[in-house]
């Protein structure tokens, strides 16, 4: 069995943490999160993983390098693949493909997995379903069912399946972007013979999929596949046509979380500690080669604390309910700390109180120190007297203090950033004074005012006030509180995010995929004309259009019709020539309004349409039966019918002139229409 | 070699016996692949070997005591060899036993003994290491091959210990237990009641596979011991290992069904194999929850699922696999050399392993 490891997130979640460190590398409880991922992998048997690094991947190279996966005796191999050119998932899965990695089925895992699960009845469903049917089962989903209110959850997590029941194959995967609150099933899948539909609400997507070799064909062949969500809703769309299928495999006891935010950061580290990723527990090292492993490293004290031996904690110190103290951290006296991660080497002085916090390596914390559920990375000096309000970030190096107060979420680094590496339009949104200002900071003073006399780094977004609206989803959606549609990039659709008004938002695409068709119609007639390009070209152009926007044949016709009258009007300044331009469009255009007009209903469509046009053009009022009705009928695009059914029946229709202004306008050609009707009968 | 640390590390065995016949396995592997000149020299790689293996899963004290037995027996072999009698390489006090540390110094009282010790430390006649290697590789598959015949012997005592229509409560599963109350079916009738032994509900197999045999079986839940202790003539339960004291570390709830035996005057009864007697005192390995117990995954008793609602985010969750029960409420421990009582154990110790090799 072998893997492929995405170590890389391809967005910018943890930013500013992530500026120098891959996200992989991140001490969960005191180990590095990719640890957990490999050796999760090695238990389930996989013999062959690759890890495909992207971000600072020589850190992520050296990391493996030194770790006991590089030894001989290392029960799988793991083989870091680096590429700084990959993007996103699709790009790694392409890459797979062009090396044609494999031959049988393998997995796929993000590199932030933390999870005891089972792989392999999983994976023995896949293989006997591919047994079963060589072709079709494309891949295995693994999902892990949870609350709708579990606190693992984020809004990210909000996912709707339709499963059919006996065979657990996904129907509808639906992700729910921001605050979306309807979903559309396509009925279909309720129509199947004897098909027993289950919708589930209850399933967190945990990011791991058993995927058959086709799977990195299929992201060759769909060069905007970005994600494995992409590739899921395109072969559930297109699964009539490819005959391919997804299934999912419900994880119901194990435990597997991915840590992709500051919230599921603390929900995975709390986790950890309390023992439901039991046997990754802090007493267990696992990323250290198997000859020098010490299991009794850590000591398990009551109430889930666990203490290095080698730290020490000073008179009256507590350490309380699910606390993790690292090797070599010194704690002074009267000290506090719950709920709480302290890496290794680290020297908290005395009288401080830290909750719900998280403090990386080699971390100094002064006296009288508050810290409340922040994130303190590697090298940082919290002087004396500083207090931390909650869901604050210190990045790595960061000096603080002394005596000041941190507002709650503030975001303190030292990194000295451009844009180019941070493109503001992809996770994160930025007042555009914050982004210009960047490239500059490194020049700027430390922000002393804020940080204290002591302090070195700078405060994300502070410059411009914390006001400015920008970093309060920012951190927000650091916390995971808050999550931001991948492909938006403007302010003013926040905005309209936060009114709400999502009732309308089905009609506003639909009214806009009929627009933007409207608008390609009547730019490619207009080339049409310029160019003089031939009809059939224009056919299966627009015909092309109709597909990519769904249209029907009835839009196809009174777009056409209506784009036409349109260039013309465009085309003329002078009345007076109206009606030489038409014509000489509709001699143009005479094939490929045959082309369309063939069933007598698209005649009435392009009629009605044609009428419901002269309604606000006065000109084309005018000219309408001299031209274009006498042109049409001529040339054969309107039947003698057609145009009787029209004028007899007349719809409401609303406009600058009313329907019987236009029939008066048309009377005489009407008659003249039934008189040659009669004479043809007489003739006959 | 690397591959049975792993297995340790994961747990992947399958009971203590699997796990003493891999460990043994294991020992013989390396006596028979490493060079050595004279025995310190084995025994040195025996012992960091041994405490390399012991690291991978302290909890499992089985392994530390199948290393200090091989030791022990490295020591009987050169003692054979070098021509002595075992009663005068034995003849050391009752007393020298217990006192570890300078061997020298005692053994330099008694003449004789220390004749023997030297000589079989700095021995090199390459004929006896051959010799000794043969033998000591013979005697880890007589080992082995006793580790097989051990239940055989063990299940030899059930006739001998429960008697016609008896009530016998036992609680979990225990593979001893099982071959045990099996082999007394078929020449008694006697009624077992299985304690259900919350989270894992390992005894609801029990009472399946009991059952099976024709053994008639009831299963209760945990709260139920006391109440239906009256009714019990004896209680016979598996152990993880015994402790030097005579203590046990068992399964969860077992302290409980002691008590309650001790309270209604109902005797209970141990099973286990010799190797599961280890050196260590409730002291030693009682300070810390990681060394003595095992706290695993709380998904047993109350799933992910529901344990992250709101209202659950301040409760704790223990899944605690063991218990502590104190010697003085076991009555009797049976193992594949016959019954002893908890205050015998200490000379069983002495018997089974040199006081040399209490630390590795």
């Amino acid at each position: 069995m072998e893997a492929v490891v995405i170590a890389d997130s391809f967005n910018k979640r943890f930013y500013p943490v992530t500026a120098e460190r891959p996200r992989c590398l991140f001490p969960v409880a005191n180990q590095p999160l990719i640890s957990y991922t490999l050796e999760f992998l090695s238990i389930c048997g996989v013999k062959h993983i690759y890890v495909y690094a992207c971000h600072c991947y020589d850190q992520v190279k050296r990391y493996v390098q030194q770790s006991k996966w590089a030894n001989a005796g290392s029960p799988c191999t793991v083989t870091v693949v680096c590429s700084q050119s990959l993007t996103s998932v699709g790009d790694v899965l392409r890459e797979v493909d062009q090396k044609t990695l494999f031959k049988t089925d393998f997995l796929v895992v993000p590199g932030d997995v933390v999870s005891n699960m089972q792989l392999a009845t999983s994976l023995k469903e896949h293989r006997a379903r591919r047994e079963k049917d060589k072709n079709a089962p494309l891949m295995t989903l693994v999902l892990r069912t949870s609350s709708p209110t579990h606190r693992s959850r984020t809004a990210e997590d909000d996912i709707v399946l339709a499963l059919d029941q006996s065979t657990n194959r996904v129907l509808h995967y639906h992700r729910f972007l921001k605050t979306q609150s309807k979903v559309n099933f396509p009925l279909s899948i309720f129509q199947g013979p004897g098909s027993r539909v289950e919708l589930r609400y209850d399933l967190i997507d945990t990011g791991i999929s058993v995927c058959s070799p086709q799977v990195p064909q299929l992201f060759t062949d769909n060069f905007d596949y970005q994600t494995q969500y992409d590739l899921v809703k395109g072969v559930l769309i297109n699964e009539e046509f490819l005959g391919n299928q997804i299934h999912a495999h419900i994880e119901k006891s194990r435990y597997c979380s991915r840590v992709y935010n500051f919230h599921s950061y603390d929900v995975v580290s709390h986790d950890i500690l309390s023992r439901w990723s039991h046997p990754f527990v802090p007493e267990n090292t696992i990323d250290e080669p198997i000859e020098n492993c010490k299991s009794g490293d850590c000591d398990l004290l009551r109430h889930n604390v666990y203490l290095h031996n080698t730290c020490t904690l000073g008179q009256n110190s507590v350490v309380l309910d699910c606390s993790l103290i690292g090797r070599g951290t010194r704690i002074g006296k009267r000290c506090k700390i719950s709920n709480s991660v302290v890496g290794n080497n680290c020297h908290i002085h005395d009288d401080c109180i830290i909750d719900g916090s998280y403090i990386w390596d080699n971390s100094t914390i002064g006296s009288n120190c508050k810290i409340s559920k922040s994130f303190i990375c590697d090298g940082v000096q919290v002087h004396d007297g500083v207090i931390v309000h909650q869901g604050s970030v210190l990045c790595d190096m960061v000096h603080v203090g002394p005596k000041v107060d941190l507002d709650s979420g503030s975001v303190v680094h030292l990194s000295t950033l451009s844009n180019d590496d941070f493109d503001s339009d992809e996770m994160l949104h930025f007042d555009a004074c914050v982004s210009a200002f960047l490239p500059y900071s490194y020049c700027l003073p430390y922000d002393i005012g804020e940080l204290g006399d002591e302090g070195r780094g700078y405060l994300w977004g502070g410059h411009e006030g914390s006001e400015s609206g920008s970093d309060a989803p920012l951190v927000m959606q650091m916390w995971g509180k808050w999550i931001l549609d991948d492909h938006d990039g403007s302010e003013s659709e926040l905005s309209s995010l936060a009114s709400g008004d999502e009732e309308n938002n089905d009609p506003i695409i639909l009214d806009d995929d009929l627009s933007t068709f409207q608008k390609e119609v009547k730019e490619s007639l207009c080339g049409g004309i310029e160019e003089n390009i031939q009809c059939d070209n224009l056919v299966l152009e627009i015909n092309s259009s109709k597909y990519a926007y769904n249209m029907s044949v009835k839009d196809v016709v009174q777009t056409v019709t209506r784009s036409l009258l349109e260039i013309a009007t465009d085309r003329t300044s002078n009345n007076a020539h109206y009606f030489s331009t038409v014509k000489k469009i509709l001699a143009h255009y005479i094939p490929l309004l045959l082309n369309y007009n063939k069933h007598g209903s698209s005649q009435l469509d392009c009629i009605y349409t044609l009428e419901e046009f002269a309604l606000n053009s006065e000109p084309t009022l005018n000219c309408l039966v001299k031209v274009i009705l006498m042109y049409l009928y001529e040339s054969d695009v309107l039947s003698e019918e057609v145009i009787l059914h029209w004028n007899s029946n007349p719809r409401k229709l609303t406009g600058i002139f009313s329907t019987e202004e236009v029939r008066n306008k048309v009377e005489k050609f009407i008659e003249w229409l039934e008189e040659a009707e009669e004479e043809d009968s007489d003739d006959a | 070699m690397e591959q049975f640390l792993l297995d340790l590390k994961q747990e992947k065995f399958n009971g203590s016996y699997d796990l003493a016949y891999k460990t043994i396995n294991h020992l013989r592997k390396v006596i028979s692949q490493t060079r050595w000149a004279h025995a310190q020299e084995l025994m040195n790689t025996i012992r960091k070997v041994g405490k390399q293996i012991v690291a991978a899963q302290p909890s499992e004290y089985v392994v530390g005591n199948i290393v200090r037995r091989v030791l022990k027996i490295i020591r009987e072999e050169y003692v054979r060899l070098l021509g002595e009698s075992e009663e005068s390489a034995n003849k050391e006090s009752l007393h020298q036993m217990f006192t570890p540390g300078d061997y020298e110094m005692e053994a330099s009282i008694h003449n004789i003994s220390a004749q023997v010790y030297y000589s079989y430390l700095i021995f090199c006649d390459d004929s006896v290491k051959h010799l000794v290697f043969l033998t000591l590789v013979v005697t880890c598959k007589l080992n082995l091959e006793n580790l097989k015949k051990l239940y055989i012997d063990l299940k030899a005592n059930a006739i001998e210990h429960i008697h016609s229509n008896e009530v016998i409560l036992t609680l979990g599963k225990s593979r001893t237990v099982e071959a045990f109350l099996k082999q007394a079916a078929k020449k008694r009738k006697f009624h077992v009641i299985v304690v259900e032994g919350a989270p894992l509900y390992h005894g609801h197999e029990l009472a399946k596979s009991l059952a099976s045999k024709g053994i008639e079986t009831t299963v209760i839940t945990d709260t139920a011991i006391f109440a239906i202790m009256s009714r019990v003539n004896k209680v016979i339960i598996g152990t993880h290992s015994v402790l030097a004291n005579g203590g046990l570390k068992a399964v969860n709830g077992a302290h409980m069904v002691a008590l309650a035996a001790a309270h209604h005057a109902v005797p209970l009864i141990v099973l286990g194999a010799m190797f599961k007697l280890c050196l260590l005192h409730h002291s030693d390995i009682g300070g810390s929850e990681a060394t003595f117990n095992r706290l695993a995954s709380p998904q047993e008793v109350l799933g992910y699922y529901d344990a992250g609602s709101e209202e659950m985010t301040g409760v704790q969750i223990y899944n605690p696999t063991f218990d502590y029960v104190p010697p003085e409420l076991v009555t009797l421990f049976i193992s594949n050399i016959g019954g002893n009582a908890p205050s015998y154990m200490y000379r069983l110790l002495s018997e089974l392993y040199h006081p040399d090799d209490h630390v590795l």
